[in-house]
Formats: structure tokens, C-alpha cells, sequence
């Protein structure tokens, strides 16, 4: 951590751990033995390792976003060198570390929170050392009470320890972690089972345990709940080693030793660093005493369900809860909640890649700031991002389509996100092309892991025409005009060129079940879903037919091999000889020019394809003619949670490119290598 | 000295009938005609009657009731359409649940055992079962981890529940419960 925040995030994240705990004890309290009530803090263990939020939730979040409101309230009028008021606070490790020079008063803080860890860290060795001075020069014990500690030892099986005696010591304790001793009053006799109590500390190095609470402790010095969770924890130690005693002893003995610790409750008791001492203050001996009385056995079948309410907390603690809920509202600017729900927004970490375009792709579509902030890297302003103009999706039954998502590399994807609006029309009514109330946008994007994974635009928008549904099949062009992605091939045939663009397709669900009392309705879900995946996947293909014959004026044939996308209005630049309207030559150098699309349709009578292994014809009306592409679904596929898209079967395409009603070719499609095969059929 | 047998069976068939209503759903729009707090309110009566032979199972009164209100709650967030989502709840309920399953069971086991109730036999088996499958199917659904982990730990916390359902009638209209007194 490098700023005040990130400890003031680092500390409520293990606050909110251990309150939980705590409150899990309370229930359990005269429900579980000892053994899980001390057992159950393991989990802070693994917590304290863990920077807060890392994987992108919270137990509390509210705690976390208020924390982020009350940084960028303090942050944006100083000016901080360890601290950018603008970035979400993300520990990347727990240990504190400066930076720079301290300018701020929060920079200050930070310093003076620093110093207080040494501060204390260095108070616990001088009295660690001021205590082992006293002990080394105290007397050697009487053969009589070393010969005691190692029958008490023999009898229970336990390690044996030196043992040192202190005059006007009010109780036993032990001492020392890497040679440990035992001290005990000179001036009085010590019970067998205080003796066991302590050598029981010892079988279970509780030394070292004590040790790294200390350490917490002292990392967390500022925290008063941090001190008293501690606290607890040595109490539940002591508690635990009250059960390990009673567990050894029996009938009038365990009555005893709750006499002991009676006799105990006005005693001072040593709480130097590095002992442990069965004595610990009278209000948890009290406790201790009442435990003891409810001492019992408990069956061996409860250690299972000790067990799994552990592994039940494990993932909560670890990974917490995501903020994954949105605000809809609209706040005045710089108002409270305006704030709380910037907050809520930067601290959102979308986990998966599917999650995060969806989040952006619903910003475009709802023009909500929040949504732009939950997907923003840190490295783009929200002014940088080219917001396009807003889109109804409303006639359609998907939100958005991602095509052509790529892997660059391990943290980095490129997609296109695909609209089509329903309201949007480029043409004219006048014009042939005009159809009501459709088009579509395309938005390149980038999809970057930092902080779960970000999203942004790369490129303008681009508009074009759409084409919908036809016939008895569902098509959906997702051609991507002017970023150009997928894979193209052009193949050459006897009549002419078919250029087929391969695109693949993904989709996440976005229906919405909205259940009333009786009834049940389905809408489109416009709030983001930052951890969704993808849930469909489909290969489409464009299909794009010129023929040789009949061509337009200045129609040069063109090389399939040489050319990558054919455009309508692309210039000339071939070397070639032929002509226009001439057919096709073995040497001759291909490429388009102003070509008449609407001749081109005209020549496409029909198109047969498969889909699964149905064949199904199409009869192109007029109004579909005027298409210059038509895009068909080949292969259905299955997404899995690791890949995005995982084929199940691989199904060729059948295109019958039927020309002035014959059937000239059979084109077959391999989805897995884009291999074009010709065969006759 | 108060012979409890018909006190006591009614009580464990109660318990069958709290885990069967519990465990299934079936639902006619968003009315769950195996209602949940039934199940619970089931539960607590059963667990007034064990707690007179077995004193640990007084403890779990305050839980009993805790379930009753939590599944009064969330049947009055559905009908209004409401839903209140903390992960935090979701996992506290759990652990009360699976704390209360087990206890009970155990209970009806040492019961069974003081008596020499030998139907009862089962019991600690099944319970050991259904509280580790349970404990899985949860932490995966939370956790959104292996679909087909999760799924296929609640289908056999079902199927091993619907067991223990049956072994729990059984062994409530045993004959050697007319041993149980008070």
C-alpha cells in the first residue's frame, strides 16, 4: 500500500472479515467447542495476505465506497503525491511503502502511520529484551519444582522446558520463542495443572501464534476494532488451552482447575510480547470459568461441521461480494449520492471479458455515465471516449452482438460491438435502398485486464445499412463496413467471384424474466451484468456474388488470390488488358470498379443453403435483391465458461449459387480452417 | 416417569417432513406449494419435544425461529417482487442451517443409540452426507465454479435427503420408541 487510503482500505476489508467472524462465534458460542471458536480465526490468517479487493469484491462495499467518496472528497483539493484522487485506491500488496516525498497532509498521515508501526514493533523488542534480561539473571529453579514440570511433562506426554523462578510473580507464564522457558512464582507452590496449561502453550507453539497477532496488531495500530479483535483471538487461545486441560483431566480435577482460575481474577498477569500466561484479566477469566462449566465432550461428528462452516466462510472472506448492481437515477452533480454512485461505479471490477462489454456496450446504449465509469481504464478520460449517437435496440431481440473477438495477448482482446437500431435509417424513402427504421452501428473496441478488465473505443463509429430477416430462415448481417475483421475469402469460379467473409459472433443473454404475482414477462435487460459470460456463439458468413457475364461498364475481372475485400467504388489499379466485359483470362489481374450492385442482385436468383442438415431454399423477393450481401448461419455452437467459443460440430456450408437458374457450383466452407473446397454436386 | 413414544415419533416425523418440504419446490407462478416456513414451523415443535430427552437440542430454538422469519421474508420479497441480495446473509443462513441439520440429527441418533433404536442407524451416515454436499453444492453456486460440481452436489443432497426423509419415518413408527421416557 503507498497512501493512507490504501491502508484505510486494507484495514476495513479485514475489520469486515473479522466482524464476521465474530459475529459467526456469537451465534456459535455454546454450540461449537473451543477448538473451532479459536480454530475459526485461521480464516483472518488468510486474509491479512490478501490485498483488499483483489479479486474484485468486498465484504462490505458500501464501506469501500464510502471510503473511495471521502478520498476523492480530501484528495481533490490537496495535492498529494502518493495518492491520484481520480484513481480507484487498489492495493497491490499489504506491506506499507513510500514513494515519494510527502507533500499533503495525507501524505503526512501516511508517514506518521509508518512511524507508528515502528514505533510500536520497537517497543516490543525492548520488552521482549528488558524481560529476558530479568528472567536470565532470576535464580535457577529448586530441583523440586523443575522435577515437578518434568513429571507433569512425562505424564501428559508434552515437551519438557527449562524452568526459571521470579520473586513476587503473581503467575505463571512462558516465555521466549525460540528457546521458550518457563517462569514461575519462587515465593509461592504452583499447581501440576497450571504447569500443564503452560506446557500445553508450548506443544502448540502459541508463542509464534502470539507473535503474528502482535505483528498485526501493531499494522494495524490506528484501528481500535483491530485491538480488540486481537484481544480476542488470545482469549479464545487461553480458552482453547483451558479445554486441552479439561480435556486431560478428570471429575474433581476440572472442578479444581476452575478453582484455580478463580483464585486468579485480582491477579496482575504479564502481556509482554512474546509470552503467553494463563492468567489474563478478570473479566476473561470470568468467561473462561464459565465455559469450563459448560465443559463437555462433543460428539466426533462436529469437527465435520466445524469443517464446513470454515470452507462456507472461506470464499466470502476471500473473494466477497461484487459490487455488480447499478443505480438507474440520475443525480445532481456533485451532490452526495451523485458522488456515492461515481464511487460504487469506479470500484465495479468486472471479472470476465463478456461482463465488461457488456457494461460498455450498455453505456453506449443507455448514455449512463456510471456504466462509462465501471469499464473505463485509468488511462482514458471519459472526454476521450467517442460516445455515438444513441441507439434502439428495442426492435430487435438482442442488445448488441460482439464480433470477431480476438485474443492479442494474455491482457488484451479486440472485438467489434455490433447495434442495430431500429430508428436509424441512412438512406432516403426515395431511395431503392430505403427501408424503414433500420441500420447498423459498428464501435471497435479494446478490452484490457486492469483491475478485472476495462473497455474503450479505438475507432469512429460506423453506420451502415442492415438486412434482417428473410424468408423462412433468421440472418443477421454482421459485416463489419470499414473495420474490416474475420476472415475473407475469395474464390474464383467459372461465372465469377464469390468473396465470403467468416465472422464469428457472440452473445450473452440480456432477456429479463420480470415475475409478477401469476404471470411472468420477458424484456431486455439494460442493466450491466460485469461477471456474465458469453452464452451463444455462431459463425456468419457474408456471402458476396459477381458475376463475370454481363458486368457493368468498367468491370474488371479480379485475381481471387490478390484481393482481400471487395468494395463498390474502389478504383482501378490493375495492369490489365482485357477490358471491360471481357471474361476471364488465366494471366489477367483482377479488381473492381464501379460496379452496379443493383445489376449484381439481379443475377442472384436463389440461394440454397444448409443449415444443420436441412436444406432450405430461399426465394429472393425484389426487395431482398437489392441486398448487396447476405449473410448465413452455418454452424451453431456452444460457448463454455474457459473458451468463449468452443465448437461442438463442425458443419460444412453448402452454397448453391444458382445463376439465371442453373446451379453452377458447390462452394463448401471448412469452419475450422476457412479452407474453401469446390466440388460438383 | 412419562413414556414420550408418540410425543417423540411425532416429532421425528416432523423432522422428515421439515426436510422434505425444505428440499423440494414446486412452484405454481411464485407460489411454492411445499412452503419453506412450514417446514420450519415443523422443525421448531419437533425440536420443543427432542430438547425434553436430549437438552442440546434446546439450542436450537433461536435458530428454528430465525429460519421461520427469514423464510416468512423472502416469501413476502417475492410476492412483492422484491429481492434484498447479500452474500453475507445468504452465507449466515447457510451456516444456520447446516448447524441446525446437523444437531437434530445428531440428537435422533444419540436417542436412537440410548435406547438401542437400531433403525436409527443410518442417521449419522446420512447426515455426514448431506451436510458435506450440501456445504459443496452452496460454496460452488456462490462461487460460480464448476457448473456441473455444483449441480451435481445438489442432486445428490436431494436424492440423499429424500432417503434420510424415508429412514426418518421408518424409525418414527419403530416399536422400541415406547422405551423413551422422560
Amino acid at each position: 500500500m503507498t497512501n493512507i487510503w490504501g491502508f484505510l482500505s486494507q484495514t476495513l476489508f479485514l475489520s469486515s472479515i473479522t466482524a464476521i467472524i465474530l459475529f459467526i462465534k456469537f451465534l456459535m458460542r455454546d454450540k461449537l467447542p473451543a477448538r473451532w471458536q479459536y480454530g475459526v480465526w485461521n480464516i483472518a490468517i488468510v486474509c491479512v495476505f490478501v490485498p483488499a479487493g483483489r479479486y474484485g469484491g468486498y465484504i462490505f462495499p458500501r464501506l469501500h465506497i464510502l471510503a473511495d467518496m471521502l478520498k476523492t472528497f480530501v484528495e481533490s483539493r490537496l495535492n498529494s503525491v502518493f495518492t491520484d484522487f481520480d484513481k480507484v485506491q487498489f492495493n497491490t500488496h499489504i506491506l506499507p511503502v513510500i514513494t515519494g516525498k510527502p507533500v499533503s497532509i495525507t501524505d503526512f498521515l501516511f508517514i506518521a502511520y509508518i512511524t507508528g508501526i515502528a514505533v510500536i514493533m520497537f517497543r516490543y523488542l525492548f520488552d521482549y529484551f528488558r524481560l529476558k534480561t530479568a528472567v536470565s539473571a532470576s535464580a535457577e529453579p529448586s530441583g523440586e519444582m523443575q522435577n515437578l514440570v518434568d513429571k507433569v511433562a512425562e505424564k501428559y506426554s508434552l515437551p519438557a522446558c527449562k524452568v526459571r523462578t521470579v520473586p513476587q510473580l503473581s503467575s505463571a507464564f512462558v516465555f521466549g520463542v525460540v528457546k521458550p522457558l518457563m517462569v514461575l512464582p519462587q515465593d509461592k507452590a504452583v499447581d501440576e495443572k497450571v504447569i500443564l496449561h503452560e506446557l500445553l502453550h508450548l506443544k502448540y507453539k502459541d508463542l509464534w501464534k502470539n507473535l503474528f497477532w502482535a505483528v498485526i496488531k501493531a499494522f494495524h495500530w490506528i484501528n481500535p476494532f483491530m485491538l480488540y479483535v486481537c484481544k480476542s483471538i488470545s482469549n479464545d487461545m487461553e480458552s482453547l488451552c483451558d479445554y486441552r486441560v479439561m480435556e486431560l483431566l478428570e471429575g474433581e480435577q476440572r472442578r479444581e482447575y476452575g478453582r484455580i482460575l478463580l483464585s486468579m481474577t485480582n491477579e496482575k498477569y504479564p502481556s509482554s510480547f512474546g509470552t503467553t500466561s494463563i492468567s489474563n484479566g478478570r473479566q476473561f477469566i470470568s468467561q473462561r470459568i464459565q465455559a469450563i462449566a459448560r465443559f463437555k465432550l462433543y460428539p466426533k461428528g462436529m469437527e465435520m461441521v466445524s469443517v464446513c462452516i470454515v470452507i462456507m466462510l472461506l470464499p466470502l472472506v476471500i473473494y466477497g461480494s461484487s459490487i455488480n448492481n447499478f443505480s438507474e437515477r440520475f443525480y445532481k452533480q456533485g451532490s452526495f449520492l451523485y458522488q456515492y454512485q461515481q464511487s460504487r461505479a469506479k470500484l465495479t471490477s468486472c471479472r470476465t471479458v463478456a461482463g465488461a462489454i457488456d457494461t460498455y456496450a450498455k453505456a453506449i446504449l443507455t448514455q449512463k455515465e456510471p456504466y462509462y465509469l465501471a469499464v473505463k481504464p485509468d488511462s482514458v478520460t471519459l472526454q476521450q471516449y467517442y460516445l455515438p449517437p444513441v441507439i434502439d435496440v428495442s426492435g430487435g431481440n438482442q442488445l448488441y452482438y460482439v464480433v470477431d473477438l480476438q485474443q492479442t495477448d494474455n491482457n488484451t482482446y479486440i472485438a467489434n460491438l455490433l447495434f442495430i437500431d431500429y430508428k436509424t435509417n441512412l438512406e432516403s424513402p426515395d431511395s431503392e435502398y430505403y427501408k424503414d427504421g433500420e441500420s447498423k452501428i459498428t464501435v471497435p473496441i479494446k478490452i484490457i485486464r486492469e483491475n478485472g478488465w476495462k473497455v474503450y473505443q479505438t475507432d469512429d463509429a460506423v453506420s451502415n445499412l442492415a438486412v434482417g430477416l428473410v424468408g423462412e430462415a433468421y440472418y443477421t448481417s454482421v459485416a463489419v463496413d470499414g473495420h474490416t475483421t474475420g476472415n475473407n475469402y475469395i474464390y474464383s469460379t467459372a461465372q465469377g467471384d464469390v468473396d465470403i467473409a467468416v465472422h464469428k459472433v457472440l452473445l450473452t443473454d440480456n432477456s429479463y424474466s420480470s415475475q409478477n404475482f401469476m404471470f411472468q414477462t420477458v424484456e431486455l435487460n439494460y442493466n450491466p451484468m460485469p461477471h456474465t459470460d458469453f452464452t451463444d456463439g455462431y459463425y456468419a458468413v457474408d456471402v458476396e456474388f459477381i458475376p463475370y457475364t454481363q458486368q457493368p461498364d468498367g468491370y474488371v475481372n479480379i485475381h481471387a488470390k490478390t484481393m482481400k475485400t471487395l468494395k463498390a467504388d474502389s478504383p482501378v489499379s490493375s495492369d490489365n488488358n482485357s477490358g471491360a466485359g471481357s471474361g476471364r483470362g488465366p494471366d489477367r489481374r483482377h479488381c473492381y470498379a464501379n460496379i452496379n450492385m443493383q445489376k449484381v442482385n439481379q443475377e442472384i436468383d436463389q440461394i440454397v443453403y444448409t443449415y444443420g442438415d436441412k436444406f432450405t431454399t430461399l426465394q429472393k423477393s425484389a426487395t431482398e435483391r437489392r441486398r448487396n450481401r447476405a449473410t448465413l448461419i452455418f454452424a451453431r455452437l456452444n460457448t463454455t465458461k474457459d473458451n468463449f467459443v468452443s465448437l461442438k460440430k463442425t458443419k460444412g456450408i453448402h452454397i448453391f449459387v444458382n445463376y439465371n437458374g442453373s446451379r453452377i457450383r458447390d462452394l463448401k466452407v471448412n469452419t475450422k480452417t476457412g479452407e474453401l473446397l469446390e466440388y460438383n454436386n | 416417569m412419562k413414556y414420550m413414544a408418540t410425543e417423540y415419533s411425532k416429532a421425528v416425523k416432523n423432522i422428515a417432513w421439515y426436510i422434505i418440504l425444505v428440499s423440494y419446490h414446486f412452484n405454481i407462478g411464485i407460489i411454492d406449494v411445499l412452503p419453506d416456513w412450514l417446514g420450519y414451523i415443523l422443525l421448531y415443535n419437533a425440536v420443543k419435544t427432542i430438547g425434553k430427552i436430549q437438552p442440546s437440542a434446546n439450542l436450537l430454538k433461536t435458530f428454528s425461529a430465525v429460519l421461520i422469519a427469514d423464510s416468512l421474508f423472502q416469501m413476502i420479497c417475492k410476492i412483492f417482487d422484491f429481492s434484498i441480495q447479500s452474500y453475507v446473509y445468504g452465507v449466515i443462513m447457510a451456516i444456520i442451517h447446516i448447524y441446525l441439520d446437523f444437531q437434530i440429527l445428531t440428537d435422533i441418533w444419540h436417542t436412537a443409540q440410548k435406547y438401542r433404536i437400531y433403525s436409527g442407524n443410518k442417521i449419522p451416515m446420512l447426515r455426514n452426507i448431506t451436510t458435506f454436499t450440501y456445504t459443496v453444492s452452496f460454496v460452488f453456486l456462490y462461487s460460480d465454479w464448476n457448473v456441473y460440481v455444483t449441480y451435481g452436489a445438489a442432486v445428490i443432497n436431494i436424492i440423499m435427503k429424500t432417503y434420510l426423509a424415508f429412514i426418518l419415518f421408518i424409525h418414527a413408527d419403530d416399536e422400541k420408541l415406547k422405551n423413551i421416557t422422560l
